[in-house]
């Protein structure tokens, strides 16, 4: 419907509008999509905590003062007692309102204990993506453009063993290296940007590094590959012919058009960043949702799990909008797919 | 083509050798070719016998694995065989420009093709982005295209073959090069859009003394565009003259039976003609002359030793040792009305053969 909309105003409106619009359209069609997506993933992650099999009454008070009488109280006053989907919606509403409940033993609202936790995983995780793109681009790139030199060759060998280093492997090592052996960084903590941002750099650099090393290998085999292809394309020998700087041809043309998959690899790596950061939190012991996050499920602290994954699932849907956003501008000849 | 060349001299090939696959084969031996000021000089031959790696080397853009193992290059009488890559970069462009048989692969698939030609105005000659665009504007009107401000802000897969070719001459000639290489540009054009290029690669040479170098298969299209054609065989220049004494008095048989296939200046005659057998492969050692084999006018003294091109009036040779016996069309022309009345299996023969050439 869309498609035929597209085409049959093709000839009426100037190329430009019409892709400015195409973009805007798919832009919005990613956005009215997140929403859906959120509501079912909220859904099943309030379903588990629900379904658990916890009594969260009887943990809340406790084995000895736990009698039915106190948990039928304290579970009407928590709500527990309506149907699932009403509690469902009581909570979507309230969460929709940024309200994500309160912990059942600290009283804290869920939704401040998150604020005061998000920011270390966001620095962490800002700056993985800057490491990952900065250290996988770089290798990816000159081992391309050097392709079966012994640069290349040596791209190859570090990333495959770098893949099989789990990120707390890679963390232990960086700690005991860079913190412990040769004492240029704290070993754990952290400290907030407020704090200065030299002090902030030196907290987050080694669990970022830690979690971008292994999306540095997958972008930098993914990027090798393309732009090896995209190397040999006759518009690359177009653009030389032109007359075009090397460096432009390979910026503007040539990385543009390989960069499609690696960004793609840098979207669906995202998830597995944020399960490495609980890993890297608990190494480097930062206090960042992970943390959280665990502690909570120990303790079968419902909301408190509940919005965690809320928070985090919204993260993973709007990295993965980003990116699709990225790719529709970057490959217009496709819709998105890299050319 | 020896001593001096012409003080209006453009591109100079002078017995360029150029080895593939890292030096396991020798594709081209011995080119020497010239293009001056205002001329169009047109090369053909069959597929594979090295005209586009001869406009690929002329152009600085040999594919990897290939090398000049022997010859010069010369672009306005400046030695240009081992220039470093920074000096083509200021050559291209500016200097010389190319077009080639598919053009919608040699543009950026996800850039405007306004933008592409923008681009090269503004790092070719320092303009800044609104000159650029009125600039492209302006070329694409020069080439033909219409509503160029529409064409502008389109990316390749939304232009036809005929509109792609003529944003390739745009973007191509946008920096006034002296020299344009146009390697089968035509060939995969329809045959109006074809006439309409063929104009406009003339208008162009008439209006700036563009000098051309134009690859093609299509004897007709040579015969309309050029000044001099140059026939190629095997990696070697077989027959170089100017168009009409080529086409009108061929002296080389290879030539004689292109001429022949293609049924240039005689279309009352319309059978199917090949030439009988396949050239030799890339990199073949051959003692004697490489069409030997398939040559119907070949004696003992073609087999002996390298055939030099023989001068048989000013600016016309040929590399045949019966290029100078008067008999020598009668014989080809023999043998070749001798295959025509087919069999149904030779004309089945004939026609995928043909179908494989191409």
């Amino acid at each position: 419907m869309a498609v035929a909309e597209l085409t049959s105003a093709a000839g009426a409106i100037a190329p430009r509008r019409r892709r400015v619009r195409a973009t805007a359209s798919r832009i919005g069609g990613g956005l009215a999509i997140l929403i859906p997506i959120l509501v079912l993933s909220s859904f099943i992650t309030y379903s588990l905590g629900a379904l658990s099999n916890s009594n969260p009454a009887a943990t809340i008070l406790g084995q000895d003062a736990a009698t039915p009488a106190t948990v039928a109280r304290l579970d009407k006053a928590l709500g527990l007692d309506k149907p699932l989907i009403v509690q469902y919606w009581d909570w979507l509403t309230q969460a929709a309102q940024g309200h994500l409940g309160t912990s059942y033993f600290t009283q804290i609202p869920v939704s401040q204990s998150i604020a005061q936790r998000l920011p270390v995983d966001l620095s962490i995780a800002i700056l993985a993506v800057i490491l990952a793109i900065l250290i996988g681009g770089t290798a990816g790139t000159v081992a391309a453009i050097r392709r079966g030199g012994w640069f290349d060759r040596g791209v190859t060998l570090v990333c495959s063993a770098v893949s099989t280093l789990p990120a707390f492997v890679v963390g232990i090592i960086l700690v005991v290296v860079f913190a412990v052996a040769w004492r240029l960084l704290p070993a754990n903590g952290y400290v907030g940007p407020t704090g200065g941002i030299f002090p902030w750099l030196q907290h987050i650099i080694l669990p970022s590094l830690a979690l971008s090393l292994q999306v540095a290998a997958d972008i930098a085999r993914q990027l090798r590959t393309s732009l090896v292809a995209v190397l040999e394309q006759n518009y690359i020998v177009g653009a030389r012919v032109r007359g075009l700087p090397y460096r432009r041809i390979l910026v503007r043309h040539a990385l543009r058009n390989a960069s499609g998959p690696a960004l793609t690899i840098l979207g669906n790596d995202f998830p597995l960043m944020l399960a490495g950061a609980v890993a890297a939190e608990a190494v480097f012991s930062l206090p960042g949702l992970g943390q959280l996050l665990l502690e909570a499920a120990q303790t079968r602290d419902i909301p408190v799990v509940q919005g965690v994954l809320l928070v985090v699932s919204t993260f993973v849907i709007v990295v993965n909008l980003v990116v699709n956003t990225v790719l529709n501008l970057l490959y217009r000849s496709s819709d998105g797919i890299a050319a | 083509m020896t001593g001096n060349p012409p003080p209006d001299e453009v591109l100079g090939i002078e017995d360029l050798h150029i080895t593939v696959h890292d030096g396991a084969a020798t594709a081209i031996r011995g080119v020497s070719l010239s293009v001056r000021t205002g001329e169009i000089v047109g090369l053909v031959g069959e597929s594979g016998s090295g005209k586009t790696l001869t406009c690929r080397a002329a152009l600085g853009v040999l594919p990897p694995g290939c090398v000049i193992s022997q010859g010069t290059i010369s672009f306005s009488r400046e030695d240009v065989t081992d220039l470093p890559r920074r000096g083509w970069e200021r050559l291209h462009g500016t200097g010389m420009g190319a077009v080639f048989q598919d053009p919608a692969s040699y543009l950026n698939p996800n850039l405007t093709v306004g933008g592409q030609l923008a681009e090269v105005l503004r790092v070719k000659q320092q303009l800044p982005r609104g000159q650029a665009h009125r600039r492209a504007v302006e070329l694409f009107t020069a080439v033909g295209l219409h509503d160029p401000e529409r064409v502008f802000h389109q990316i390749p897969a939304e232009l036809s073959g005929g509109m792609l070719q003529r944003v390739m001459i745009a973007i191509a000639i946008s920096c006034d090069p002296r020299l344009l290489i146009a390697d089968e540009a035509t060939t995969a054009l329809d045959v109006t859009i074809q006439a309409e290029i063929i104009e406009l690669l003339l208008d162009l040479r008439d209006q700036r003394g563009l000098a051309v170098l134009f690859v093609s298969h299509d004897l007709a299209v040579i015969r309309e565009l050029c000044d001099r054609v140059v026939v190629f065989y095997a990696g070697e220049v077989v027959e170089t003259g100017p168009v009409d004494q080529i086409i009108e008095r061929p002296s080389h048989p290879y030539t004689q039976a292109l001429l022949r296939v293609a049924s240039v200046g005689d279309y009352g005659r319309r059978e199917l003609q090949v030439i009988p057998g396949q050239p030799p492969r890339v990199g073949a050692e051959i003692a004697g002359c490489r069409f030997a084999e398939r040559c119907p006018a070949a004696i003992a003294a073609c087999q002996t030793g390298p055939v030099d091109l023989i001068r048989l009036a000013p600016g016309h040779q040929a590399r045949c040792v019966r290029a100078t016996d008067p008999e020598l069309a009668a014989i080809t022309a023999a043998a070749a009305a001798a295959r025509t009345p087919q069999t149904p299996q030779a004309g089945q023969a004939g026609l995928d053969a043909e179908m494989a050439a191409r």
